[in-house]
């Protein structure tokens, strides 16, 4: 049971908000902060493909939604029916950057691409290359923005988390085997009925640090090396990918936020629903918000 | 690691209640209600913010303890004139008081965003302690929980004096030579409310800077002429 004073806007039944209760309005994104591209405050996708179903939801924050901001974070998925693989892409542009939101746009964006075009039957993901492909994605755009092709400046205009997995699927197999790693401070998740939300990377520091330090490793920043973690999702479990907007109210997954996406991702939402569950209200974390979801069927 | 409770961002006004500030005591107070009803108005930008007031003196009081202001519905602990002009007390202080608070906030399960000292003063400091205050102001700049700081200097303040103190050049403003020193303040406070809101939610989000905006009237402390 979820205490209604932990979730102000969550649910008499299910995950209903109250439109009385809702923040204020939003302000559209102001033109002087936006600079480049139209970036919508939420972006929706799903589907069942191939034996197993997505969801995934990028939502602009209240802090940004009230301040004239874009949404800073960002996602991209794509199925290959050919390969029976699903790879996913999921960013959060680095607030102090100035152009997060296109940083986190390119590099989702040329991570996908980047992926797509592996060969089916490839044991080995080589991370690493995908990373230095993705940083020059970034330093490339760095120059058509007219800054020039410069990874220092592209650093400080268009910093990025990313975070990407590739999980292979197949109607004959009950379990999804999955493949990710993870660069900054997003973090991925096992969820079961029976052990609720189980973090396997990610997030931020160490739970003892007494102030919480802002600083992220970001694209097109690269690191010595980038680490896999790979296992498999079997039925009545559910593989979530989320950026620090929603892994900073989750914390340990054990306390009210764990317990309702326990409850509430148990079998697929519809799609709006699934954006209303990630929409949960919990005061102070009014950051960006974006969560990828994946059940086996 | 368990599930936090929120995010909280302690912030600490420091001003000088030395008995140079007679003539303006009053309207520091007044800036300080007109504050907590700003934060009222933005509740939800507010909601992070755990605020102080301590003033200093030939020594350092706390006027309030460490308050979510959104709580704080009644009159505000006002800042009374009284001595000398104490820096050594107010840094002492300050490295004394925010160790508790952050483990207080850690205790109950909050993040701890890293915490900002708005500090205001209209004067030198004591000339006996040429070398305690900058001993002070060291030693709260390494501790774990080592604040941002930003100073704001008004009336007779130094501007050398004044950007030793800050964090970060930017970080340090001088009011006008010669400023009317009542406009300076309600400039001050109208800049404080401003930062306060729209630095909680930048720290929020992952910043590390404290988003200030120098208030109208006021100059970096160091710039050049």
């Amino acid at each position: 049971m979820i205490s209604p004073d932990v979730l102000r806007f969550v649910p008499t039944e299910r995950i209903c908000f109250s439109a009385i209760e809702r923040p204020r309005e939003s302000r559209a994104v102001l033109s002087e902060k936006t600079y480049v591209l139209y970036g919508p405050d939420t972006v929706l996708d799903g589907w069942t493909e191939g034996g197993c179903t997505f969801r995934a939801v990028s939502l602009r924050g209240d802090s940004h939604r009230s301040n004239g901001s874009p949404r800073q974070d960002d996602f991209a998925a794509c199925w290959d029916r050919n390969k029976s693989r699903l790879v996913v892409a999921v960013a959060d542009g680095v607030s102090a950057a100035p152009l997060a939101h296109v940083g986190a746009y390119t590099a989702v964006r040329c991570a996908i691409r980047w992926l797509s075009e592996q060969p089916a039957g490839e044991e080995l993901i080589d991370w690493m290359a995908l990373v230095r492909d993705v940083s020059w994605a970034l330093v490339e755009r760095c120059g058509t923005l007219g800054f020039g092709k410069d990874p220092t400046r592209a650093q400080q205009e268009l910093a990025t988390t990313l975070q990407c997995a590739v999980i292979d699927t197949s109607p004959d197999v009950e379990a999804l085997r999955y493949r990710l790693f993870s660069i900054g401070d997003g973090s991925a998740w096992q969820l079961s009925a029976i052990d609720g939300v189980r973090r396997l990377c990610g997030g931020k520091g160490s739970p003892d640090e007494l102030i919480t330090s802002s600083a992220v490793a970001a694209l097109p920043g690269l690191p010595t090396s980038v680490a896999e973690f790979s296992g498999t999702i079997g039925r009545e479990s559910v593989l979530l990918l989320g950026t620090d907007g929603v892994g900073d109210p989750i914390g340990s997954g054990d306390g009210p936020i764990g317990a309702f996406l326990t409850e509430s991702l148990r079998t697929p939402p519809t799609l709006t629903d699934f954006a209303r569950i990630v929409e949960f209200h919990k005061e102070t974390f009014d950051d960006d918000r974006t969560m990828v979801a994946i059940w086996p069927q | 690691m368990t599930e936090p409770k929120g995010k909280k961002w302690p912030v600490y006004f420091v001003a000088d209640e030395s008995t140079s500030m007679t003539d303006d005591i009053r309207k520091v107070n007044e800036g300080l209600t007109a504050l907590r009803d700003e934060l009222h108005r933005q509740s939800d930008a507010a909601g992070m913010v755990m605020f102080s007031i301590i003033g200093f003196s030939d020594d350092a009081v706390c006027r309030l303890e460490m308050t979510d202001l959104r709580d704080v519905e009644g009159p505000m602990p006002v800042l009374a004139v009284r001595g000398s002009t104490s820096y050594a007390a107010a840094f002492n202080e300050l490295a004394r008081r925010i160790p508790l608070d952050v483990r207080k906030l850690k205790d109950e399960n909050y993040i701890v965003l890293r915490p900002g000292v708005f500090f205001l003063t209209d004067g030198r400091p004591n000339p006996d302690e040429e070398n305690q205050w900058p001993a002070a102001l060291s030693a709260l700049r390494t501790m774990r929980e080592c604040p941002n700081i930003l100073s704001f200097g008004i009336g007779a303040a130094v501007p050398a004096t004044i950007a030793q103190i800050a964090s970060k050049r930017e970080y340090a403003y001088v009011a006008a030579a010669g400023a009317d020193t009542g406009k300076a303040i309600v400039s001050f406070f109208e800049s404080l409310t401003r930062s306060i809101v729209n630095s909680g939610q930048q720290l929020a989000r992952g910043g590390s800077e404290v988003v200030c905006e120098k208030p109208e009237g006021f100059k970096i402390a160091l710039d050049p002429l």
